[in-house]
């Protein structure tokens, strides 16, 4: 099922007065629970492109269709089921924390956000837990007193509280050793199976793509799109 | 594969310009005693790229600070660093001044935050050599023009005028580089240096490694990239939780993994399937008892929970020069 749908998507950003262009004519099915990998040199938009399709930017041409319905003429209930329904995994997974917020507060603001009562929330977040390997210490630690392995998994279980149908993981792996590296794309993929998430997988290494994805889009100048 | 092709100049009988002996570094702490380091031997012969490989946290930078003596003062240093005839840790700061840069360089990673972001890049070039006694103001720009032209860059005489924050990450570890070697350097100590890059930035810090290598000096390339130290390297040591567990060539031990630490990475690597290493690495202020891998270890018996493991020599049957050590009790 085509849960999230770019349509010829592309973005240009007005510098001193002449447009940028940063990507043009970009089109990607999104299916529920496969993934999507996008591969290209840095500076070919894939981040950019990860922004506009988790809605944090416009695109400047094209629509991006979450159930098939443009997320840009979404109604406001619409609109933050689709914020909570499609949850973004960044590159650096320590400065995606807030650096003054314990991992534990960080967590409990996500668990507000979503409304789970208050005494709820130690069972939830040690499911939560349970599913992405971490301890329960980690929650009294701030962000730089953990590891970027631990950090990346925090990330994501932060993510799946909001019971996500679409993760779009923005190089996720890459500021990992090897063999954290390889851990986390064991946990993404189990996650997949478990709960039929989508992922839009962004990363510059191509190996890693082709183990994740079931599509691959490389992104290059001209946008273009080959199947696996 | 590479690793086989590459060639060390012969300098006749093997001499190492830096040896390091027994080096143990200990973080003084609030909450206690952080062991950064025990025991690590290592020597650099010229000409040599010798790869130092572990993941993050496991100490691998504190060697090259230990060695250029870049430690706070809460570290407590002991065993030996040798430069040639010189005993690194009882020369003066004044002595050490000189030998850094000049002697032995440093390509720091996180190149946007060692280079000086409110210097353009041609001061940060040319005073180093200015400030060694290597040349004169006008020679140093035509030595760093030139030597950037050589690292594959275009409008060189604009990028002298760029400042850092103008530059990609790409673009700035390459300065750095240029920086390093400007200095003519018998020995260069490369920190993670294609951490962050793309594939095609780190084929051109290769290049740089394997012509500095060849050309200058001696490389310590200190890296948790595996593929790039393969490629690169003559030598690797592999090093978990602040300790070296495997030594020897390239080739052998790309081949035959002795250590399991060494063959969970090997089996981490994307052409091998992905397979983790179950478990994290420990917190270095609490290590585990006997050989630190113990508790990740599949092979692991009963001895290894209490007994350190000494080091263990394997005699390769193609008679390479070079032997192949692990400290492993299996």
């Amino acid at each position: 099922m085509l849960i999230l749908h770019a349509d010829c998507i592309g973005k240009e950003y007005r510098k001193e007065g002449h447009k940028d262009l940063v990507f043009s004519s970009f089109s990607v099915d999104v299916h529920m629970g496969e993934t999507v990998g996008l591969v290209g040199p840095s500076g070919c938009g894939k981040s950019t492109c990860a922004r506009v399709l988790a809605g944090l930017e416009k695109p400047s041409r094209g629509r991006v269709l979450y159930r098939g319905k443009d997320i840009h003429t979404l109604t406001r209930a619409e609109w933050s089921q689709f914020r909570r329904e499609v949850q973004v995994i960044f590159q650096d997974p320590v400065g995606s924390f807030n650096p003054t917020q314990t991992i534990g507060q960080s967590m409990t603001a996500v668990l507000k956000h979503v409304h789970v009562p208050g005494d709820e929330h130690e069972n939830e977040l040690a499911h939560v837990f349970h599913h992405v390997g971490l301890q329960m210490e980690i929650l009294s630690r701030y962000p730089d007193q953990i590891s970027g392995g631990q950090a990346q998994r925090a990330a994501i279980a932060r993510g799946m509280i909001m019971q996500p149908r679409v993760m779009i993981l923005d190089e996720p792996t890459s500021a990992l050793d090897v063999s954290v590296q390889a851990q986390i794309l064991h946990l993404l993929t189990y996650v997949q199976k478990e709960h039929k998430i989508a992922y839009v997988f962004i990363s510059h290494d191509i190996d890693v793509v082709e183990y994740m994805s079931h599509t691959i889009v490389k992104m290059q100048e001209i946008s273009c799109k080959m199947k696996k | 594969m590479a690793g086989n092709e590459k060639k060390q100049q012969d300098n006749g009988p093997i001499s190492h310009m830096l040896e390091v002996e027994n080096l143990s570094v200990t973080f003084k702490g609030k909450n206690g005693d952080i062991p950064a380091l025990r025991g690590i031997d290592l020597h650099l012969g010229h000409n040599e790229c010798l790869a130092i490989v572990g993941e993050s946290g496991c100490g691998k930078s504190v060697i090259a600070q230990a060695i250029m003596r870049l430690l706070p003062e809460e570290a407590v240093l002991s065993g030996r660093v040798r430069y040639n005839t010189r005993d690194l840790f009882s020369e003066t700061n004044d002595t050490m001044n000189h030998i850094r840069g000049k002697e032995i360089a440093m390509v720091f990673q996180s190149p946007e935050r060692a280079l000086n972001p409110v210097y353009k890049i041609g001061r940060q070039l040319v005073e180093p050599m200015v400030m060694h006694g290597i040349c004169s103001r006008s020679d140093a720009h035509i030595r760093a023009k030139k030597m950037l032209t050589e690292l594959g860059f275009k409008d060189v005489d604009e990028l002298m005028h760029f400042y850092p924050w103008m530059c990609s990450g790409g673009m700035c570890q390459r300065i750095l580089f240029s920086a390093a070697c400007l200095l003519q350097p018998k020995i260069i100590i490369a920190d993670e240096p294609t951490k962050g890059l793309d594939a095609d930035r780190i084929s051109d810090i290769e290049h740089m490694l394997n012509m500095a290598s060849t050309e200058y000096t001696g490389v310590l390339l200190i890296t948790h990239d595996l593929k790039l130290a393969q490629r690169v390297a003559h030598r690797i040591m592999i090093m978990y939780a602040g300790v070296i567990v495997e030594s020897g060539d390239v080739s052998q031990v790309f081949s035959n993994p002795l250590h399991p630490y060494t063959q969970g990475l090997i089996r981490s690597m994307p052409e091998h399937g992905f397979h983790p290493i179950s478990g994290m690495s420990p917190a270095l202020s609490d290590l585990p008892s006997g050989c630190v891998f113990h508790p990740r270890c599949k092979h692991a018996a009963q001895d290894c929970q209490s007994e350190i493991p000494k080091w263990k020599e394997r005699k390769e049957v193609d008679g390479n020069a070079h032997s192949h050590m692990v400290r492993c009790l299996c």
